[in-house]
């Protein structure tokens, strides 16, 4: 479903004009991380943007069950859990991340903006669980 | 955005917003051991089961069926597929009788597209459906 175009890199953004790119970005604080350093959902009540550098999402079990790549988002289902979410980032190398606060996004009042945002999100989440979904269904 | 309603497509809407959507509702009755989603199905329609229970099952490779699940109502199919054109991984059937509501993926589509507030309100409760999806996946 797509009643709007890609306009920018990243995946959360991707539907926004220059404008509420802008003003979303200067909303949203960034952070280095070091190799190994963790971001828990228990922590941070933000969509994770990977700017530059990769996250690795470990279950609470400890297994690896997936790799975030620059552009790429994670925590978006934060924003509609009930709880906090129940695996963490870390930093497989050196990592620039941008942290959009759930705040932020429940906040936005334009109904174009929040359209655009909750498309985005769609995006991301339908091809997580489609990840997860297709390739049982597709090895089987 | 809050909750109004328990309904998996509407729970965001107002009586007025759920009126406009409603234009890209199409009633069906499934009759038992209907087909309703077969596996590699590639429909973009949303369904929603308004009474009865479906069954969603795979077939292995002895081809002995798996039940994965029994949808009640009030429980939403086809989300995944309205936001991303995929294959359907597993098949859907009626067990008894089955009303559900089926959206139009063009004739809602065409709605949200002129619609944008409609939209976010549309596409965060899809979002809700997808992360208690997600969440629910063993991992």
């Amino acid at each position: 479903m797509n009643i709007f175009v890609r306009r920018q890199e990243n995946d959360l953004f991707k539907y926004l004009d220059d404008s509420a790119f802008s003003r979303l970005m200067e909303s949203s604080e960034q952070k280095n991380l070091k190799a190994g350093e963790i971001v828990s959902p228990q922590d941070i009540a933000a969509i994770v943007i990977v700017l530059t550098g990769e996250l690795t999402r470990y279950s609470s079990s400890g297994s690896r069950i997936g790799r975030i790549f620059p552009g790429e988002i994670d925590l978006e289902a934060g924003l509609f859990a009930q709880g906090a979410l129940n695996y963490q980032l870390k930093a497989s190398g050196p990592s620039e991340i941008l942290l959009c606060p759930y705040a932020v996004i429940k906040g936005i009042t334009e109904p174009e903006i929040q359209a655009q945002i909750q498309a985005a999100i769609n995006d991301s989440l339908c091809l997580k669980i489609a990840r997860l979904t297709h390739r049982n269904h597709d090895e089987s | 955005m809050k909750a109004k309603n328990n309904h998996p497509l509407y729970c965001y809407l107002d009586e007025a917003e759920i009126r406009i959507v409603e234009q890209a509702r199409h009633s069906q009755v499934f009759l038992p051991g209907d087909t309703i989603i077969s596996a590699g199905d590639r429909k973009r329609d949303i369904l929603c089961i308004d009474e009865g229970v479906v069954l969603i099952f795979i077939d292995n490779d002895a081809d002995e069926t798996i039940e994965i699940a029994r949808l009640q109502a009030g429980s939403l199919l086809g989300g995944m597929n309205f936001v991303m054109p995929t294959h359907r991984t597993a098949h859907a059937k009626a067990l008894g009788e089955v009303k559900a509501s089926i959206y139009s993926y063009h004739e809602l589509s065409a709605i949200l597209a002129q619609n944008h507030s409609l939209a976010g309100k549309v596409f965060a409760a899809l979002n809700l459906q997808m992360t208690h999806k997600l969440l629910d996946i063993k991992q």
